[in-house]
Formats: structure tokens, sequence, C-alpha cells
């Protein structure tokens, strides 16, 4: 069964980057291009992976993380990695206190990197997203 | 510097109660000077303590303006007299300003000739701001008939205004006694009248200062606030700019001819260079903005030159250069580790960049009393003289000059940033070469755990608060 990456990002170029990488790969791939639409997509459930940028319009990053904790989906998301450009701001321990397991710096890594993440991630947690997460 | 009230009573003129009063006038001298330093103040008080105590009808004091070359009303006795006639005034009281050129005006005439005057007409003092109809009708109010005019002298007897007193009596009528009470007066009130003046000089200089300041405070905010948000944001285009060359470098190598293959590996250099920068100015921002706290430990300084040697294995591997670490009896250091640790990458680095083939870098530690000497060496390039009081500056160029000193990528903010993470450790950071080919030493030193200078390092280092950050750390990009 293909992993299934939730890809929350608003910044055009930078997502479809992300999103062709990741698809190359193999794994299925479904985008948000703004907070709300990310907290309707993970509350659905049923993702391996959620891949979450802080700043974005209409609801942040926080306010995701705080809606998903709410309102917990049926079936539950795998891990919520921050996908972010903000290094070492108060806004990285807050989303990790509400249930983010990791920050990855965007400019820092390339997505090879996010890939191997990704694949440590799912292999730690089993492969039908049922791990725990947000 | 009062003149000392040793006054001679001309017998034919002594009142009973002359002598109380003349103590009363210098009593309330002597409060003037001493307790007050505000300005409205003091000359409120000089204008009130004539006319109270020697029942003059009004008392009045003009202050000259140096810098306009006039000299202007700025206190009347709250009398009677002086009150119907200063509502009775055409012009605003305190505009009543005179040229000292003007000696036709007994006021300019008693600055211009130092001494004072006498008159029976009010016209001589307000002239020509009144006229003689109109002060003859103020005259009129005040019910006076004679008017002094006395200079006012501060220190190193300089005129700095002067006091106007008009009575009732006619000139004859005067005693002696009450034109030297004046006087004595007079010659107190010029220190107190200086003194306020200076004091509401300096409040206004002070004023100033802090609002000055409040707006640099404000400025450097700003400019925190923007290098931040800058760099945040370049961050997102860089991001995707990295992201499709490494796709292209990747996903699509059997696509590409090896020109194709050489551009791209040069943009995705670039573009780590460029991402570096932006990191090096976000610390450069923290560290200026003074937000780097130091965590303070005992350190294994040979470990820690180890893990930035195991660092840089692969790129010396590849460019066959040999990485070297004198592994003598090395006394443990007080420092934060990971800003030593970039530290150490950027010089090791540097080393490395600037070192050709079959090449080698060495570090080499000195025990010199408190302090532990840290010496990366190399056998390459070298530093020009010229370039030698260039390197720690930002971007390797001082004032107006355009010669770069960073030639072959680096982002010119690495020795900089070096040099401020060495001086928050009170440590000291310098270079020696013997010119072009003949290789660089690069030294800094850092407090011997367990000396008083690790002692006093341990007081006086920045510690973390709310606002402090943790530093970029940079990629070795060579």
């Amino acid at each position: 069964m293909a992993t299934r990456i939730l890809l929350i990002e608003d910044d055009q170029l930078v997502r479809e980057a992300y999103e062709e990488a990741l698809r190359g790969e193999g794994f299925d791939v479904e985008i948000a291009a703004d907070g709300q639409e990310g907290l309707n997509k993970a509350r659905l459930g049923g993702y391996s992976i959620i891949l979450l940028d802080m700043m974005l319009p209409k609801i942040d990053g926080l306010g995701i993380l705080r809606g998903l904790r709410q309102e917990p989906p049926q079936v539950k998301n795998g891990p919520v990695l921050l996908l972010t450009n903000l290094s070492h701001d108060p806004v990285i321990n807050q989303a990790m206190d509400l249930g983010a397991s990791a920050a990855l710096i965007k400019s820092d890594i390339d997505p090879g990197l996010l890939i191997e993440s990704i694949k440590a991630y799912v292999a730690a947690g089993g492969t039908d997203g049922a791990a725990g997460g947000a | 510097m009062f003149k000392k009230l040793d006054f001679k009573l001309s017998q034919a003129s002594v009142e009973g109660d002359d002598s109380s009063r003349a103590l009363l006038v210098s009593h309330e001298l002597n409060q003037i000077i001493l307790e007050s330093l505000d300005f409205e103040d003091v000359v409120q008080k000089i204008a009130d303590t004539i006319p109270n105590q020697l029942k003059f009808a009004t008392g009045v004091v003009a202050i000259i303006d140096t810098e306009k070359g006039t000299i202007r009303r700025v206190a009347a006795s709250r009398t009677k007299e002086a009150i119907e006639a200063i509502k009775a005034l055409s012009v605003p009281f305190k505009n009543i300003e005179i040229p000292l050129s003007y000696t036709d005006n007994l006021i300019a005439r008693a600055v211009a000739e130092r001494h004072a005057f006498v008159t029976d007409t009010v016209f001589d003092v307000m002239d020509p701001v009144l006229n003689e109809e109109e002060s003859a009708k103020i005259q009129g109010i005040m019910g006076t008939k004679t008017t002094f005019v006395f200079p006012i002298f501060a220190s190193h007897d300089r005129a700095i205004g002067v006091f106007i007193a008009s009575t009732g009596k006619e000139i004859s009528e005067i005693t002696q006694y009450e034109r030297d009470m004046v006087q004595i007066f007079i010659d107190g009130v010029g220190v107190a009248i200086e003194h306020a003046l200076l004091y509401s000089k300096l409040k206004n200089i002070s004023d100033e200062l802090a609002v000055a300041n409040n707006r640099l405070k404000q400025l450097d905010q700003l400019k925190d606030e923007f290098v931040s948000v800058a760099s945040h944001e370049l961050r997102t285009p860089m991001t995707a700019i990295k992201s499709f060359l490494w796709m292209a470098l990747n996903k699509q190598k059997e696509n590409m001819t090896p020109d194709l293959k050489r551009y791209l590996d040069k943009a995705y250099t670039s573009t780590e260079r460029l991402i570096n920068l932006v990191n090096d100015m976000l610390n450069i921002s923290r560290i200026e903005g003074g937000r780097i706290a130091l965590k303070l430990e005992m350190v294994d300084i040979v470990a820690l030159t180890t893990d930035v040697v195991e660092e840089l294995q692969p790129k010396a591997t590849e460019k066959g250069v040999r990485l070297e670490i004198a592994k003598a009896n090395v006394p443990n250091v007080l420092c934060d580790k990971d800003k030593i640790h970039e530290v150490l990458l950027n010089l090791m680095g540097n080393s490395l960049k600037f070192t050709p083939k079959d090449g080698t870098v060495s570090v080499v530690f000195r025990k010199e009393a408190e302090v532990l000497d840290i010496a990366v060496s190399d056998t390459g390039r070298g530093i020009a003289p010229e370039d030698m009081n260039k390197l720690f500056t930002k971007f390797g160029r001082l004032d107006n000059s355009y010669v770069a000193v960073a030639e072959s990528g680096g982002t010119g903010l690495g020795l900089y940033i070096s040099k401020s993470l060495v001086e928050i450790h009170k440590g000291k950071i310098w270079a020696e070469s013997d010119g072009l080919d003949h290789g660089a030493t690069f030294t800094f030193t850092l407090p011997i755990f367990g000396t008083g200078l690790a002692e006093n390092l341990k007081k006086d280092a920045p510690k973390e608060t709310s606002d402090t950050k943790e530093l970029e750390k940079t990629k070795v990009n060579i």
C-alpha cells in the first residue's frame, strides 16, 4: 500500500517541487495550499505523514495542530513533520508541544533528505498510517 | 560667589526696622540661591523679593538672549500694581524684548555701561516697545514715581540681565540704605540665575538625548526585525531553486549532457552559498543584537576538533589534503561547545578551501598561562600583507575599498562571525602568514577550565534569556 502524504504548503513553487519529488519516489501525495484546506483534509485522517508549513494563509500551522487535537480524525494520521523556514523560533517549540514530531528547515535540506526522513518515520511507525501522531 | 553683606548704614537714613529687613532680604537671597534650580521659580522669587521686603511697588526681571542680542522680560512681582499694569499692556509681558544695541532704553544702557540707572519715566524702560503715551498710561496704573534699573552680573562678571524696580516714592525720598539693599541683593542673584539657566539647558539636552536614544533603540529593533523577516522570506525561493536543481541532478541524470550537468552543479553550489550567506546574516544580526548566550561547560577541545575533522574528512580526501591534530597533553577549556564548533569549522574549512592537493591543514595547541592557544595552520595560498587587516571585517572590505578578500567563494562573513564568537568568550583571534603561497595560521584563545580567567568568563558571559537564540549552522562549502 502506497504511503499517503498530506503536503500543506502555501508557496506554489516549493509545493510543486516537493510534490513532484515525492510522487517520483512512489508516494501518494495530496496537497493543500492554505491552512483551512489543510485542516479539512487532515481531519479526514488516514495519512502516513503530514508535512506542515507553519506560516499559512487562513489558519496557520499552530491552528491546524490545535484543530486536530480538538477534533482528532476517526482514522488516525501518522507523524506531523514541520517543514518551515523559521529557525529557532518559539513557534517551533509550541508546535512540538502540540504534537509535531520533528522540524525540518526547508532551505537546509533537499528533497533527498526529506524523502529519507519520511521513509525513516514510516518505517518506525508502521506503514498503514495508524501510528500515533497529530 | 556672594558679595559679603557688609554694608554701611548712612546715619541720616537708618530706620528702626531696617536691620531686620536687611536680614530678611539676605535670608530671601539665600533661599533663592539654595532652594531651587528651576528657572521660572528662581526669577519669580527674585522679582517678588525686593517689592516684598522693601515695599517697592513692582519688581521685574529681564534676561539677555545672547543669540538674538536682545533682553527680554521674564518675571514680574505678584504685587497689585504689577498685576494691574500687566493686564493693561497692549503687548504680552513676556514679549517685551529690547535690542541690546538700543541704548536709548535704560535697560540696554545699563547692560552696555555696566551700572545702575534711575528715572522718573517708565517710557525709558519701555521704549521702543511701548510709545510715550502708552508708557504714561502704564505708569499711571502702577502709581509709581521712580524706576531703578540694575544690571545683573554672573560669573566672570558677565551681564546676564537686569532688575527693574519701581516705587511710589520720589527719587529724593529713597534712602541710600534702600539703594544699597537692592544693590546687595542684585549682586547675589546673578549666580542663582546663571545656575538655573545652566540647569534648564542641561535638562533640555538630557531630554533630547533620551528621545534620540529611544529612537536609536527603535531603529535597532527595526533593523533586527528586518534582517530576521528578510532572511526567512529569502529562504522560500531558495528552497524552490534548490529543490528543482536537486531533482534535475538526481532524477534526470541520464538525459543530461556533461555540460548541462556542469551548469546545474554550479547553480546548485551557488544556491548553497546563498543559503549560507542568509544564515550568516541571521547569525550576525543575533550576535550584534546581543541575542547570543553562552552555554559554558568544560570541553575537551581535542575531541571537539576531532569531530570537526571528521565532518571535513570527505571533502579533504576528495581534494587530497591531509588533516592533522597534534594530540599532546591538552588541558580542558571552558567554552560553549556549539559556538566553538562553528569557529573551528570556519577556520579549518577556510584552510581546506585554500590549500591545494597534497597540502596539509593542522591544528596545534599551546598552553599560555591561563589561556589555551588553538592554532589552525595550512600549506595553502597564504595571505598577502595588504590584505591582513581586512580579514576579520564584514565582507572583507574596509570603508570604501572594493578589493575583495574572499576570492573563491565563502561569504566574507565567516571570519567576522568567528572573531565575534571568540570575543564573546573573552578570547583573542589573529592571523599570521609569510605571504602569498606560504600558507597561513589562524590562532584563537580560550580560557583553560578552572582558572581565574575561566571564572571571570562564567560571571560575565551573556546568559540565556527569552530573547536569545541559537546560531544557524553553516554548511561547509568548499
